[in-house]
């Protein structure tokens, strides 16, 4: 992982990062969007924000991008104050959701736009073009038009013009939302590639956790114009601390327990987190992810109990399974067994939460 | 109901389909078969009939005497000299003014845009001679504006506002605006804001982004309101003679004189017919030269 080699995780208090936003704050009409953003990126990071709809993603964006003026803090760029320069000075890349490619040029002039705006020789512009399309691995569409082009190889072209001017921060504005799934996964990678062989730091919006997860350095989930959780893709799935970003992040069997100095007790369920032994008559949430639930587990297994089948579901690789435990929900997801066999609904069976699987949330 | 205006007369007729807009189109195409094409028929059947000083028995025989006339007219070329830098004026001074009201329109409050939707609307509401005698009034030696500049201490001596060029591009011009503000305000709104911002992340000044994106990207309602602008300017008869009268001679004049006070329509319809094609090849060539220019017809999808 990148952020290894940098020592700790790069956090608000990263060294000499590519941008800072600090105490960011915007309202629309009165209505507060953003309230305090406080966020650090290194060079060469791949930062997400992650959020559901309105939580403020793209007015994050926008105002790093200068499209929009901040009403309170401060947005550094390089270490200087930016919130009075104007977007034609920012010196970042931007894809847009929905490309922004210019209709009327060619690919090639698409690409070349923010090279002639620098008034670059025409014969430097051609080989950087060039190179470019190599790069996004599109040779050979110089002189077609974008509408000529599928959705993918726009993708492809937006981000060849966005970073031909080699800018050292990018902002990509949920660039894959408009690409059908398997094509997603493929620029997914492909944008991953391309960011690091260029070694550009990057700004990623989504609502998608899946994409937040497979590409980031590290994650912001957002919600109602706050950062309710920052780390790495692997801190932010496994503590995720809040129900918000836990059950955004995926699914989960979430519970109200209480401790009895032991263990946490929701009903039958006695869960022994493997982190630190409660103090008697705590309340807290606790959750654990589907996939960690295991089935007839050996005898001496911790965190067991016994639960009643009520749905068995084949899906290829696993199968879900809902389990009653006393009126407890329980969701699990079970590998898919060899022999093809299911769980049968009705049937008792054991089951267990290793005690790394457990979550304590604070919400 | 700005909006249903702006959606009207916007730009964004495609080809393609043919056959599922004709049925719709019927009616529109009736009226236009009897209404239009039919007088122009007879306007063209008229043009090539010999000039009569009485025309009660027209001689049947089919000559191209009155075209000859029309073209050999030193007044003519010079009347048709003043429509077309009339017209071109008008185009060039509308389309100076409505593009910046346009992109005014577009990025302003709706308290704005309410106001200066319903300013570009009244004009066509009130009657044109009402609003050319406003103008009339304006202009003349002793009226409103020369007194008041000479009020000022400005002027000296009245001027002569009236009865000149520029006085019948700047009427024209006032006539004309509001269709092409209500044409470009819907061209301009048509460009995605995000192309406009991915030019400025790019670097492009806000003059750059206006030339490589902008005017390409809204060329066609440029061209339609020029062609508009260019064809209601030229075929004007009333603004021409009320402000311009006979120191700005222009066709539509000459027109009405053969067929009322003349009684010679056969010249009337010549002339008209003359008017009428080279206004289609004006029009025509202008479309070509913008399409060529922006080379739409490579990218644009239908
Ligand atoms: N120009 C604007 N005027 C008024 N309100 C706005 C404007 N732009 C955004 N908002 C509001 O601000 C909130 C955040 O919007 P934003 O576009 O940042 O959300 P987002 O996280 O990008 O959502 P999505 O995933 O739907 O794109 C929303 O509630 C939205 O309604
Ligand atoms: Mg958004």
């Amino acid at each position: 992982m990148k952020s290894a080699e940098e020592g700790a995780a790069p956090g608000v208090t990263a060294p000499d990062p590519i941008l800072r936003l600090e105490g960011l704050a915007k309202s629309f009409q009165g209505q507060r969007v953003l309230h305090g953003l406080d966020i650090a990126i290194g060079r060469g990071e791949f930062v997400t924000l992650l959020g559901p709809s309105g939580c403020g993603k793209t007015t994050t964006l926008n105002l790093v991008a200068g499209l929009l003026a901040a009403d309170e803090g401060s947005i550094r760029l390089r270490g200087a104050v930016v919130n009075d320069v104007p977007p034609q000075r920012r010196r970042l890349g931007m894809v847009f959701q929905s490309y922004a490619l210019f209709p009327h040029m060619t690919v090639a002039e698409n690409i070349a736009y923010g090279l002639e705006v620098q008034r670059m020789p025409s014969r430097d512009i051609a080989h950087r073009v060039g190179a470019m399309l190599d790069l996004v691995r599109l040779p050979g569409v110089e002189r077609k038009f974008p509408s000529q082009l599928s959705g993918g190889m726009q993708q492809r072209v937006a981000l060849a013009r966005a970073l031909v001017t080699e800018p050292d921060l990018l902002l990509l504005d949920e660039p894959l939302s408009n690409l059908d799934a398997a094509l997603r996964r493929e620029m997914q990678q492909e944008i991953k590639r391309i960011q690091t062989a260029l070694g550009v730091a990057t700004l990623l919006v989504t609502h998608s956790q899946e994409e937040a997860l497979t590409m980031s350095d590290r994650i912001a989930v957002m919600r109602g114009g706050r950062i309710e959780r920052l780390g790495t893709p692997l801190e932010v799935w496994r503590d995720p601390r809040t129900r918000f970003v836990c059950t955004f992040l995926g699914d989960a069997t979430v519970l109200e327990a209480v401790s009895d100095g032991t263990a946490f007790v929701a009903g039958p369920l006695h869960l022994t987190p493997a982190s630190s032994a409660p103090a008697a008559d705590t309340r807290r949430t606790l959750a654990f992810r589907p996939e960690h639930v295991r089935l007839d587990p050996p005898a001496d297994a911790p965190n067991a109990a016994l639960g009643l089948v009520r749905e068995a579901s084949f899906r290829g690789a696993h199968v879900a399974c809902l389990l009653d435990c006393e009126g407890l929900a329980i969701q699990a997801v079970l590998p898919a067994d060899p022999g093809g066999r299911l769980p049968q609904p009705g049937t008792p069976h054991r089951f267990a939460i290793p005690p790394d699987a457990v979550m304590l949330l604070d919400d | 109901m700005t909006r249903l205006v702006l959606s009207a007369l916007g730009s964004g007729t495609r080809e393609g389909g043919v056959l599922r807009w004709l049925l719709p189109l019927l009616p529109v195409l009736v009226l236009l078969l009897i209404f239009f094409l039919l007088p122009l028929g007879e306007l063209l059947r008229m043009s090539l009939l010999a000039t009569r000083p009485m025309p009660r028995t027209p001689d049947p025989d089919v000559t191209l005497a009155n075209y000859v006339a029309v073209f050999a007219d030193p007044l003519h070329a010079e009347m048709a000299v003043n429509s077309l830098l009339v017209g071109l004026a008008t185009v060039i001074f509308t389309l100076l003014i409505a593009y910046p009201v346009a992109i005014y329109l577009t990025r302003c409050g709706s308290w704005e845009r309410t106001f200066i939707s319903v300013a570009c609307l009244l004009p066509i509401f009130v009657n044109l001679i009402v609003g050319i005698l406003g103008w009339y009034i304006l202009l003349l030696p002793f009226g409103v504006l020369q007194q008041a500049l000479q009020w000022a201490g400005l002027i000296d001596g009245p001027l002569r506002l009236l009865r000149s060029f520029p006085a019948l591009v700047l009427v024209l011009t006032y006539e004309h605006l509001p269709f092409a503000v209500l044409i470009l305000a819907s061209a301009v709104q048509n460009v995605p804001q995000d192309r406009i911002n991915a030019a400025r992340l790019l670097g492009a000044s806000n003059l750059r982004i206006f030339r490589t994106v902008m005017l390409p990207l809204t060329m066609p309602g440029i061209v339609a309101s020029a062609i508009l602008v260019f064809s209601l300017s030229v075929s004007s008869y009333l603004i021409p003679i009320l402000i311009g009268a006979q120191r700005v001679p222009v066709i539509p004049m000459a027109i009405f004189s053969y067929g009322t006070e003349q009684m010679n329509w056969p010249m009337g319809a010549a002339l008209a017919f003359v008017l009428l094609v080279s206004v289609a090849l004006i029009t025509y060539g202008f479309t070509v030269l913008a399409g060529r220019l922006t080379r739409r017809g490579q990218w644009e999808v239908t």
